[in-house]
């Protein structure tokens, strides 16, 4: 039987030589240790394990090739992750190339129109609705529009159609009663699918105040000009001097009270620019998720942030970790070299 | 089963020191070829084993094993001092702290079995001390030298198979 532990036969008589007379400690050495042990107040052994777990080196050993291999395949299949989304996004680019971001689906869902915020009734503002709108028939949607402009009391400023192509697009410049603004706008939206649609409030009313001070002012003082004109004598010089001033009071008051009118009339009429575009063929959004959806899509979320941020830590840490253990593992085999040397020169 | 005792139930410094002196000793002799030399080292190695009883992990080894891998880094740092030491006081010293004369390594061996354990390189002495007095198994011996439990039994085989040839040609002589 050979066996590692077993020692050769042939050296039987050897080996009983060797252990028969075996070295054992004298009484000085053995009072040397004795002194040691007694010296101080014996340390408590078995007290506290180690803090560091009792790895066997081949175990060490195993994990110090199985990290790197590891850190390796995490970074090759990071990689092939990465150029797999990067053709995904490609290839979303070359289906979609002229959707915006943010554009919503044209063919499927069906947008909510947005209301657009109700202009004041007490105030005097400048109202202007820009609205971009998919829709199936682009001619028969532009008269539609203009339609629902008149029935609504308004006109319309301009129009232009395209009609180089089978389908063109419109833009529509509508004026409409700024109290049916709202109710313009989700009829117009109704003609179509929203593309995008932009709302711009300016609020006039400390510009028309002002001015209608200003008139006030301007009325007083040609009432002032009159009465000094209709007093007796006057020189000659003195009353064509009021009367030039009072001519001009009066030219500035016309001029001020038109543009009091148009500011008032122009206040009264919202702007609503209508793009008209044919349907085409956007990003398919898929309708909006629920709550469960939405947390679930932000933990995937959450979840892709950490492994991203695991796999630089990896990337960066695995050359490091590989250096280090090819320093351990050279200084232990030198170590090894050096004491081969020391007791078997 | 005493190894399953000891790594089972607390046991006292004191007790494992009492114990394991004459093994330690004698590892130390094998290793070093000069008893003073060896009786300092083991010395040593029971002072540094005594600070470090605390840390001691029975789950890691016996007291045996732990007290010889000790005694063996406590013989390395002895013999690293010894060699810078001989460098820097020049090569005509080297070997100064060589074997002992005759009847050191055992009480009563005989003149050729000394002789002939003193032919041996203390890595060849060392593996027969553990093997053969301390009658380690070739797995621990292996981990305790740092080498794979076929290059143990090579050496231990070996170091033999030097030690029966020199015996038998010293007798001869003799």
């Amino acid at each position: 039987m050979s066996s590692p532990d077993r020692i050769d036969e042939r050296f039987d008589a050897l080996v009983r030589d060797l252990r028969a007379c075996r070295p054992v400690a004298g009484d000085g050495l053995r009072e040397r240790v004795h002194a040691i042990v007694e010296r101080e107040p014996e340390p408590s052994g078995f007290s506290r394990p180690l803090r560091v777990p009792a790895v066997p080196w081949r175990a060490r050993r195993r994990w110090l090739v199985l990290v790197p291999v590891a850190s390796a395949v995490v970074a090759a299949a990071a990689g092939i992750v990465a150029s797999g989304s990067g053709g995904k996004k490609a290839a979303q680019g070359k289906l979609a190339p002229a959707s915006p971001p943010g554009l919503l689906d044209t063919s499927r869902a069906a947008p909510r129109p947005a209301r657009p915020p109700a202009p004041s009734g007490s105030r005097l503002q400048l109202y202007a609705v820009a609205i971009e709108l998919g829709v199936g028939d682009v001619s028969s949607a532009t008269k539609r529009a203009l339609v629902l402009t008149r029935s609504l009391g308004g006109y319309v400023r301009s129009v232009r159609y395209g009609s180089e192509r089978a389908s063109g697009s419109a833009s529509l410049v509508l004026r409409v009663p700024t109290g049916k603004v709202q109710r313009a706008v989700v009829e117009f939206a109704s003609l179509g699918r929203i593309l995008g649609q932009h709302v711009s409030i300016e609020d006039v009313q400390p510009q028309v105040d002002a001015r209608y001070r200003a008139l006030q002012g301007l009325r007083v003082q040609a009432a002032s000009l009159r009465a000094k004109l209709a007093a007796a004598g006057l020189t000659d010089a003195r009353r064509a001097a009021l009367e030039l001033r009072l001519t001009r009071a009066q030219a500035h008051l016309a001029e001020l009270r038109q543009v009091q009118q148009q500011s008032i009339s122009r206040a009264r009429f919202a702007t609503v620019s209508l793009g008209l575009e044919p349907h085409r063929r956007a990003v398919v959004v898929p309708p909006a998720p629920g709550r469960i959806g939405r947390a679930l899509h932000q933990i995937g979320q959450v979840l892709v942030r950490e492994l991203e941020i695991l796999l630089y830590v990896v990337l960066v840490g695995a050359p490091f970790a590989v250096l280090a253990a090819l320093v351990l593992a050279g200084r232990r085999s030198y170590r090894r070299r050096a004491e081969r040397q020391l007791i078997a020169p | 089963m005493r190894a399953a005792l000891s790594r089972e139930t607390p046991t006292s410094f004191a007790a494992v020191a009492e114990e394991q002196l004459d093994g330690v000793l004698a590892y130390l002799v094998y290793l070093t070829g000069n008893r003073t030399v060896a009786e300092d080292l083991a010395a040593e190695t029971f002072e540094r084993a005594f600070r470090r009883w605390r840390r001691y992990d029975p789950r890691r080894g016996s007291p045996r094993t732990w007290l010889l891998t000790l005694a063996r880094s406590t013989a390395l740092d002895h013999f690293r001092s010894e060699e810078r030491r001989r460098r820097r006081e020049g090569t005509y010293a080297l070997r100064e702290i060589g074997v002992d004369e005759g009847g050191m390594f055992g009480d009563g061996y005989s003149p050729a079995l000394e002789d002939a354990l003193a032919s041996l390189t203390a890595g060849e002495r060392e593996v027969v001390a553990l093997r053969v007095l301390l009658d380690l198994d070739g797995e621990t011996t292996a981990r305790l030298l740092g080498i794979s439990s076929t290059a143990c039994s090579t050496r231990l085989h070996r170091a033999l198979g030097k030690l029966e040839e020199k015996v038998r040609s010293g007798d001869v002589l003799a």
